[in-house]
């Protein structure tokens, strides 16, 4: 088993911020928000972030708000600008990410969800070249997570929170260091770099589950569509749309464009997409006001069909969901993936 | 880049526009790329694109015409919204961006040999009407061509100015109808499903193409099952708010099917068994 010691483990990371852009779990304090009748809690939240030392990174860390999929789709990106000189002609420029980076520290569960995300950006053709260009560009060091914590279900939908199978290379935490497993050839090119120790008799600590559950079958899932089921969930729902902005597999945007005069009198024409949400009440509304989705059940359903049902018929992956458990986390009124999940397994017959 | 890249617009220019309707204009478009147009220029009947007013968004339409009729890109487009607005609002000569050919097409030589049904509701012609081109421009190889063509009332009917000639064509005939009566109008009066009640085309190897209103669509469905259609001889095209027409955006769902990957063409047959509702 190979293995590094934390204080190599930390040099070479100190090393490799300054040859790529290296993402890692960052502590980042709540902000102040001057003004607000009743201003959050203070505390600290994690985050991927880009760090330049070790030092900024956040050792400890459990569950991250957010997942690390906005390093390979952003919250909002620029899709292309088209300039227009004070003459007329026009030249359309396409955005281009060609710098290398490395996700330290992602979680064996957000991996996954961006095996979800190759399914659809990469496997359906047409590719999308903007998660095509981050996604060849980057090179994901996982680290194991030592318990499933509290909302945690990975292992109900086929992940493990020490599981190697969509990371590049894996870290597991022992004694005085780390253990570390290549996993891919781009992980083989980046450890190259890496001080390894070749240890015997290493032994890896074996993480603390949650108790799995069983989740539908497919029948069961389709004798739900229509079930009553369905408004109880939507009843609750705001449309906060808070579940889909921390997923590690949501993937819905928006296109927009926008327009800014530069000073030379030139015009540029940027066209920005942005995360959406299928949870939004006008998600689906067309121009002449039609909106097929106008229920709140309707939308709750999308949501949870699409995870354990659309996805898994469209694509080559099992689920869409990797039980990360913040969407249980952070929804306002309790709306529980994983209790709903218990539910429809219990409904009719599988 | 060296890849595709889908969600890069051609750009073109805007070279004519011509009224169709109240609120309904023919775009006229020329890709500036000699490249790109040969690349473009082999869409089929039902495919879409889409449209952008650069600088305010974009949006997709079904094509109007087929590119044998070009040389110009034809598309009809209602002003409804923020997008549509501004398209109705460019000069001729303007700089417009095309993303497409996107989505399948009706399946015209599987129909070969066939007669065909074709059956239009207000702007929901304009998709339509590159079936009607083909057909006619390869009329041998199609039988008996029935166009119901209907809209609200007589300022929202589309292509006015081609009825004759299509009507004209060997073996085809042409009904128009509006739903209410109207000052000045000496055509038919119904909604459609009343005039293909009356029309009563034989089933017998005969495909239908509609498009319109899905409310339309689905009681065109009904009464062609009276008229002894099964579900697989009809074939509808159905829009949804789409932001890619490639798969990605999520937007375009019902149930796990895409519109824009999986559509917008569809045997009723198939529609039939979807999770969601297209109503």
């Amino acid at each position: 088993m190979r293995f590094i010691s934390t204080q190599a483990l930390r040099d070479w990371l100190d090393t490799l911020a300054r040859q790529v852009t290296l993402i890692a779990p960052v502590e980042t304090e709540i902000g102040e928000a001057p003004g607000l009748a009743n201003p959050p809690a203070s505390g600290m939240n994690t985050l991927y972030q880009p760090v330049s030392s070790a030092d900024e990174i956040a050792w400890d860390f459990r569950r991250t708000v957010m997942s690390a999929r906005e390093f390979l789709f952003p919250k909002t990106e620029t899709l292309f600008t088209i300039e227009t000189n004070p003459t007329g002609k026009k030249t359309l420029h396409e955005t281009k990410m060609e710098g290398q980076q490395v996700i330290f520290g992602i979680r064996p569960c957000d991996a996954r969800g961006l095996r979800v995300l190759d399914a659809i950006m990469l496997e359906q053709k047409p590719a999308d070249v903007y998660y095509a260009q981050r996604r060849r560009n980057t090179t994901l060091v996982g680290l194991s997570c030592p318990e499933m914590w509290e909302n945690c279900f990975c292992t109900s939908v086929g992940g493990a929170p020490n599981s190697s199978d969509d990371v590049d290379i894996l870290l597991t935490q022992v004694e005085n260091g780390y253990a570390v497993e290549i996993v891919t050839e781009k992980g083989e090119k980046l450890a190259q770099g890496i001080p390894l120790q070749e240890v015997e008799g290493l032994v890896l600590p074996e993480p603390r589950l949650n108790e799995p559950f069983e989740t539908p079958t497919e029948q069961q899932w389709l004798n739900s569509f229509g079930d009553v089921y369905w408004e109880r969930v939507g009843e609750r729902c705001l449309s906060c749309r808070a579940c889909v902005y921390v997923c590690p597999t949501c993937r819905c945007f928006d296109v927009r464009d926008e327009t800014v005069v530069d000073s030379a009198g030139g015009r540029i024409m940027r066209r920005v997409r942005s995360w959406d949400s299928c949870q939004g009440v006008n998600y689906r509304t067309v121009a002449g006001g039609a909106n097929p989705r106008a229920n709140p059940d309707q939308r709750s359903r999308n949501r949870f069909f699409c995870k354990f049902y659309y996805v898994p018929t469209d694509y080559n992956v099992p689920f869409g969901c990797v039980g990360c458990g913040r969407c249980i986390a952070v929804c306002p009124v309790n709306i529980d993936i994983s209790e709903v999940l218990r539910d429809l397994a219990q409904r009719g017959e599988a | 880049m060296t890849e595709e890249n889908p969600m890069r617009p051609y750009l073109g220019t805007l070279v004519g526009t011509k009224e169709l309707a109240t609120n309904i204009r023919l775009f006229q478009i020329e890709l500036n790329d000699p490249v790109e147009r040969e690349k473009f220029f082999v869409w089929r009947p039902g495919q879409f694109l889409f449209f952008s007013a650069l600088g305010v968004g974009e949006a997709p339409f079904g094509f109007s015409n087929i590119p044998e009729c070009g040389p110009a890109i034809e598309v009809a487009i209602n002003n409804v919204g923020h997008v549509t607005r501004h398209i109705h609002m460019l000069p001729i000569g303007s700089t417009v961006g095309i993303r497409g050919p996107m989505g399948n097409h009706f399946p015209m030589d599987e129909i070969k040999g066939q007669n065909i049904v074709v059956l239009g509701g207000g702007i929901g012609g304009a998709p339509l009407r590159p079936v009607i081109q083909y057909i006619l421009s390869h009329r041998a190889d199609y039988g008996h061509l029935t166009i119901i063509w209907a809209a609200r009332s007589p300022d929202l009917l589309v292509f006015t100015d081609e009825y004759d000639e299509w009507g004209s064509a060997p073996d085809t005939e042409m009904h128009v109808t509006i739903d209410r009566p109207a000052e000045g109008w000496t055509g038919n009066v119904g909604l459609i499903t009343q005039i293909l009640e009356q029309v009563a085309p034989s089933p017998e190897n005969t495909a239908t193409i509609t498009c319109g209103p899905p409310i339309m669509i689905y009681f065109v469905g009904k009464t062609l099952g009276k008229l002894g259609f099964s579900e697989d001889q009809m074939l509808i095209t159905l829009e949804a708010r789409m932001h890619c027409g490639i798969g990605k955006c999520g937007r375009c769902n019902m149930g796990e099917k895409l519109v824009c990957l999986d559509g917008p063409v569809f045997r009723q047959s198939e529609v039939s068994t979807f999770l969601e509702s297209f109503l």
